[in-house]
């Protein structure tokens, strides 16, 4: 442990020079990034926690406290939430919601999109003027599908419906340039191709047997992948679209 | 957690057609019943300790080269990837019934049972709980028994654990009778 100190400060110094950061914007100096299926995130002083029914804020820039701001109704069956720049991009059983953060101790909601399959996981992630997010049958969320579903989010009010791509069994995802990275737990990870931005084509899958990939986080030049044993590094940075085994945790 | 009021509302259909084994609420099965621990002090010790095997690998939250990843009810692993092709463990924070994890300004936050903590790692010689606000997860502290990993859809019963015994701590097999919850 006693080299921890050192690998924070550079981790926070090479944070400042390099901005890597693809899929996260809004959580102020730290640079960092979470999974797509996270119920808290961090955006600028400010921790934002879902539970099953509402959206609390807590102001944290003492970095001690986290103190209690403001709670809000949102629906139910509240599932993940994701920041992207001013915005917190959050989740239900049926609904995707988005909130602005132009006042971070209060959000309030600028729209949202309720899905036509009903009863679904489903971590979103967002960018400019886009948002994917995954629905899912199987577990203890019930429903009867699993879809990877686009939405033109150009008109924020009222997020648009583009595709509908039905797969087998989704959990978490996560954007890097023009790839789509989407986790199909026992299924491994689906690669997209996001050129065409509204229309997502699968170009590679990775698969391990005995292994189920529950999120991603693209990260700089790095795929980390959570599995149900610990976590894998992909190599995103040769060739985005086709990640590259680096490592696997195994003790 | 779900009291089964289904079984109520299907009565007249169980004694109608007999056929819907799926839906009765059996007087004797193969179930849960929770254990429970009184020593919330220790349950509310946040601590530093040595690297530890990843079992039930949980969310992950990157900065710069560390990663910290949840060890699903125990703790955070924290993992340095400067060299990605031979990532190191460099220790373990507990927290017992951690699920989520996020950091910033080498502060972690966590929920420890259903209270929000900050944790500071930025002295590893010094870790320690900073900051603790009470019950803002109340849906992630009571646990549930497993799921069967093979059928995601097969009903597990358990005796509904009563918050008056202690914090549950983990759930032992048996036979119960007339269970009330289920998953």
């Amino acid at each position: 442990m006693k080299t921890l100190y050192h690998l924070i400060a550079i981790a926070a110094l090479s944070a400042i020079i390099s901005c890597t950061k693809e899929s996260t914007s809004a959580d102020g100096g730290s640079a960092g990034a979470g999974g797509s299926t996270a119920r808290f995130t961090i955006a600028g002083n400010y921790l934002y926690v879902v539970d099953n029914l509402s959206l609390k804020a807590f102001d944290i820039s003492s970095n001690t406290a986290a103190v209690y701001k403001s709670k809000t109704e949102i629906g139910i069956n509240i599932e993940t939430i994701f920041p992207y720049q001013d915005k917190l991009f959050i989740g239900s059983s049926s609904t995707m919601y988005i909130y602005s953060l132009s006042d971070p101790s209060r959000p309030t909601q600028l729209g949202k999109a309720e899905y036509t399959i009903r009863m679904a996981c489903d971590p979103v992630v967002a960018r400019d003027s886009v948002a994917y997010a995954t629905l899912r049958s199987t577990g203890r969320c019930g429903g009867s599908q699993s879809a990877l579903v686009v939405y033109n989010i150009k008109n924020i009010s009222s997020p648009q419906l583009m595709r509908s791509l039905f797969m087998v069994e989704t959990y978490g995802l996560g954007i890097k340039n023009n790839s789509l990275y989407v986790c199909e737990g026992p299924g491994g990870i689906r690669v997209f191709n996001i050129t065409n931005t509204y229309d997502p084509i699968p170009v590679s899958n990775i698969r391990i047997n005995n292994t189920t990939f529950y999120d991603v986080i693209p990260y700089g030049n790095i795929l980390i992948a959570q599995v149900n044993d610990g976590f894998i590094l992909y190599d995103i940075g040769t060739n985005p679209m086709q990640p590259a085994f680096l490592s696997r945790i195994l003790n | 957690m779900r009291k089964n009021l289904t079984f109520f509302l299907l009565i007249p259909i169980l004694f109608s057609a007999c056929t819907s084994h799926e839906y009765t609420t059996p007087n004797s099965i193969e179930g849960y019943s929770p254990v429970y621990s009184q020593d919330v002090l220790t349950l509310k010790t946040i601590k530093a300790e040595l690297p530890r095997t990843t079992v039930n690998g949980g969310k992950i939250y990157t900065v710069g080269n560390l990663l910290f990843q949840v060890e699903l009810d125990s703790g955070i692993h924290i993992i340095n990837y400067a060299n990605p092709s031979s990532p190191q463990k460099l220790g373990f924070v507990k927290s017992f019934l951690c699920k989520e994890i996020t950091v910033k300004n080498g502060f972690i936050y966590t929920n420890n049972l259903s209270d929000l903590v900050v944790i500071d790692i930025n002295n590893s010689a010094d870790i320690r709980e900073v900051g603790r606000t009470p019950d803002v997860f109340p849906d992630l502290a009571s646990q549930y028994p497993p799921k069967n990993s093979i059928n995601q859809f097969e009903r597990v019963y358990f005796e509904c654990p009563d918050p008056k015994k202690g914090a549950v701590i983990a759930w032992k097999k048996q036979t119960i009778n007339n269970p009330k919850c289920w998953r």
